[in-house]
């Protein structure tokens, strides 16, 4: 299995090629205004992309506004000062684009997609949404219906979303990662519209903004029109600080919630972890790999094959700016009692507290890995996506070009260590999904 | 992470309407979409008649292999057979060369996936470059000595039955199930959800039956697309698959032309109700096809298409509509999908067929239109801009049984169609009378409001 890494570190080295990007492609600048930018060159298409990423997320919010966010990822399209509603789309997809974006409890980031001669069109649209965004009073209405039926959509499709909300509101009493990324239902219903106005000027600022081109497109080209069309949009204040820690739990927490049209107990366990500059972050992301990625994976192969408690398993570990949560989550078989299997996953996590993983365990969550990362970097979407996520999140796109030497240092006794450090009752909530109330006859 | 629509980019499109006043700028004039070459392809077929393409593609050392074979749910003697027969796959086996499979993927930097559809199934395996000829191995094992055990059977039926009891409870399920059976009626492209029963009923004999008689040589194609060596390759598909029975290639009957129909599914308290409006369309070797998909991406099937700027961007009734061309062999459809707020469900019927009419009565324009083409030709190069996209591309062009250049030529197709096809395609196939809908709803609340919508208050 050792072989397999080296070969894989022998190949980066070895082929020139588009996927083979080094940190000497990355071209950096940074505007008058504070706006950074970072561009890649890639002709392997005609097309490019920009990806926009926004230091504003679900934890920038405060109760009240909670949802804001999220909320502004949809008012970004609907209309500014040159393009008034639908213009953005509209105007997107005649030029042969497409767009997407996305907001979570750190970020929201803007995803478009573009033939390169569309490049100044796409400059110029984002530009104006930024500067000029048309809060308008009767679009903010219906688009609270749109984000309104977004929320019930994803609660009644998704047990893991509808668990999420309850357990996170659990883990974390302070920080602002309590509430979910879509809001409380309550202020979704009752921002203002001075509370938006405020919201975009202060987050929608070009100091608050990464930037990446990735494409088919030339520097010289990208830093004119930056300068142009980005570089006259005044910088504002430096937003507010997020300073609040999360106090340390010291005790399990357990949440039960209910769902008609559950057929089995969901079980979601979430641990307090460091944030991803910690030096344990890439050992965390491999005992992840280790518990439940492929089906040759601790969880998978005890709980769903052998044992056959779980027909599904899975980690969740989210990149964080402060520090969030490690999730494991499972869906009980058929007649499986769920704290049967609570105490067959919490019995798997013992093991690797106590015994550690194999050498041979560790080298093929390394490999998968290095292919995943191979994978990401294979498009120039998925370049973009995954430099700026490495730049946001480290601090420093340069982080990127370090990934595989940090994967390949981790060694078995850091996994077990930070099993034992992190993967303890103390730290956990546990959360149960069932179809029925959990209610006993000495309930009141 | 919460996305504004996730599956924009495996749409397909179309609206019509007239643009709001309240523009304040006019777009740029959309330009010519830029030039495009779909990757080239070299295709043989073995002795025992297994096609076999080979897509020599990108720069990352890293190689896709997909078996295609003519087998979905349409086969099914028990209700979701081919789901479990093809779900088996990848689980160990009593075959010694079936075994850890998982592992012996997972040592090439991959994982064995399998996928099952109405009409056809397949087996993938994407690997490191240097071990494409192992995956091939691999696959080829897989099906060769296909030998699961019954406690294995068993565990894949019951987690198979429980996804499709979630399946049948949710408001899609229950609207996808009710609009598939009034579209194609007794026809296997009904696809109803399989019960429990009919799940756990599965035996040994039916998945060994099923990979045996359909997984063959003459009813697969076998696609290797990235980066790898062409002649090693060859010979390496040569030696792994000679083991394939010719078998025959799979046909498939037409459906009944459906009738229009309206239904009503109770859904008690139901926050949203879910829509279905739609009614069968020519496939895509007929003539109107492309402009009918031009159409389709005008109407529903973009942010910015018509139906989507009203119900969901001036309106708010809904997150996530969309209009689709759903293809099968010898089947299409056109239908549009919405899960709208309850209180507005009778206006956003309403505004989709408004939506419709306007197209039918008044067209589009030239300039409008240009724009829904550039972002079809866009999106066509996005959908080849991957291993497993170009691999989906070839396959739908064989499946439907398209010319060979269908790919190279499909973007200047596309710039063909003229408003005038677009007005005289939305109104010979979206007639309103001919459609069937379907509401899956609070019946405290919904029912009324269809009334009082079909009466025309």
């Amino acid at each position: 299995m050792k072989r397999l890494f080296y070969a894989l570190c022998v190949m980066a080295a070895a082929i020139p090629s588009a996927w083979a990007i080094t940190a000497k492609d990355i071209h950096t600048f940074t505007l008058d205004n504070g706006m950074q930018i970072m561009v890649l060159e890639d002709h392997s298409i005609p097309n490019a992309n920009m990806y926009l990423f926004w230091r504003v997320g679900s934890r920038n919010e405060y109760p009240g506004i909670t949802g804001l966010s999220h909320f502004f990822e949809h008012m970004m399209f609907n209309g500014s000062k040159n393009y008034g509603p639908k213009m953005f789309d509209r105007t997107m997809e005649a030029a042969g684009g497409s767009n997407n974006a996305y907001t979570t409890e750190n970020s929201t980031v803007y995803t478009d997609w573009f033939p390169t001669e569309a490049l100044e069109t796409i400059f110029k649209l984002e530009a104006d949404r930024i500067q000029y965004l048309d809060i308008d009073p009767q679009v903010v209405e219906s688009e609270r219906g749109v984000v309104t039926s977004e929320r019930s959509t994803g609660l009644e499709n998704s047990n893991f979303r509808f668990l999420w909300q309850e357990v996170k509101g659990a883990a974390f009493r302070a920080h602002p990662y309590s509430w979910p990324v879509i809001g409380h239902a309550s202020d979704i219903a009752n921002w203002s519209l001075e509370d938006l106005k405020q919201y975009h000027k202060t987050y929608y600022a070009p100091n608050n903004a990464l930037v990446v081109i990735a494409g088919d497109v030339k520097l010289d080209n990208v830093k004119a029109l930056a300068k142009k069309h980005f570089g006259p949009i005044p910088a504002q204040a430096p937003p507010r600080e997020v300073h609040t820690v999360e106090p340390q739990q010291i005790g399990e927490r357990r949440v039960y919630a209910h769902k008609p049209s559950v057929s089995t107990p969901n079980l979601m366990m979430a641990f307090h972890v460091p944030q991803t500059q910690h030096q344990d972050y890439y050992a965390l992301a491999m005992l992840s790999d280790i518990l439940a990625t492929g089906n040759s994976s601790r969880l998978m192969r005890a709980l769903v094959f052998e044992q056959q408690v779980a027909t599904q398993v899975f980690t969740y570990f989210p990149m964080s700016i402060d520090p969030n949560l490690f999730y494991l989550y499972a869906v009980a078989a058929n007649g499986v009692d769920v704290n049967t299997l609570e105490k067959a996953m919490i019995s798997e996590l013992n093991n690797i507290a106590k015994n550690g993983v194999s050498a041979q365990e560790l080298e093929k969550v390394k490999n998968a890995r290095l292919v995943s990362f191979y994978n990401d970097m294979s498009t120039i979407n998925g370049k973009a996506n995954t430099l700026g996520n490495y730049a946001f999140y480290f601090g420093d796109y340069a982080a990127l070009f370090d990934a595989p030497k940090q994967y390949e240092n981790v060694t078995v006794e850091d996994i077990q260590r930070v099993a034992r450090t992190y993967l303890r009752k103390a730290n956990r909530t546990v959360g149960i999904l069932g179809s029925q109330e959990d209610s006993h006859e000495t309930d009141l | 992470m919460i996305m504004r629509c996730r599956q924009l980019v495996a749409l397909c499109f179309v609206t019509t309407l007239s643009l709001p006043a309240l523009a304040q700028s006019t777009p740029p004039p959309p330009g010519k979409p830029a030039p495009f070459e779909v990757p080239a392809t070299q295709t043989f077929t073995l002795e025992n008649g297994l096609a076999v393409t080979l897509i020599p593609y990108g720069s990352i050392p890293k190689t896709t292999v997909r078996l295609y074979t003519r087998v979905g749910n349409v086969h099914d003697t028990r209700g979701g057979l081919a789901d479990v027969a093809y779900n088996l796959i990848s689980e160990d086996g009593s075959h010694p060369k079936t075994q850890h499979s998982a592992d012996k993927a997972a040592a090439m930097g991959g994982e064995v996936t399998t996928s099952v559809t109405e009409a056809y199934s397949t087996v993938e395996i994407s690997v490191l470059s240097e071990h494409t000829t192992k995956a091939l191995d691999l696959m080829s094992d897989l099906l060769a000595h296909y030998s699961p055990t019954q406690d294995t059977l068993t565990r894949v039926s019951e987690t198979f039955a429980r996804n499709m009891s979630i399946r049948a409870t949710s408001p899609n399920g229950q609207a996808s199930q009710a609009f598939g059976k009034a579209m194609f009626g007794d026809h296997p492209y009904a696809m109803p959800i399989p019960s429990q029963d009919d799940i756990m009923a599965i035996t040994l004999e039916d998945v060994n039956g099923l990979i045996k008689q359909h997984v063959t040589a003459n009813n697969s194609h076998l696609y290797i697309s990235g980066v790898f060596d062409t002649s090693a390759t060859q010979q390496a598909v040569m030696d792994a698959f000679a083991w394939m029975q010719s078998g025959t290639k799979n046909t498939f009957s037409t459906p009944a032309v459906a009738q229009p129909s309206q239904h009503f599914v109770e859904r008690p308290d139901a926050p949203q109700s879910e829509l279905r409006l739609g009614l069968q369309v020519p496939g895509p070797e007929h003539k109107d096809f492309v402009a009918l998909d031009v159409m389709n991406t005008l109407l529903g099937g973009s942010f910015s298409s018509r139906i989507t700027s009203n119900i969901r961007e001036d309106k708010g009734y809904t997150y996530s509509p969309r209009s689709s061309l759903r293809v099968l062999p010898n089947a299409a459809y056109w239908a549009q999908g919405a899960a709208v707020t309850a209180e507005h469900t009778a206006d956003s019927l309403s505004e989709i067929r408004k939506e419709i009419a306007l197209l039918q009565a008044d067209g589009v324009s030239d300039e409008e239109l240009r724009g829904f083409k550039n972002y079809m030709s866009g999106l066509f190069v996005l959908r080849n801009s991957s291993r497993g996209g170009v691999i989906s591309q070839l396959w739908y062009q064989e499946l439907h049984n398209l010319p060979d250049d269908r790919l190279s030529k499909l973007m200047g197709m596309i710039d063909a169609v003229q408003p005038a096809d677009v007005k005289r395609v939305a109104n010979q196939y979206l007639p309103l009378d001919n459609m069937i809908r379907v509401v899956v709803g609070d019946p405290a609340t919904v029912p009324a409001q269809l009334e009082a919508l079909d009466s025309g208050e």
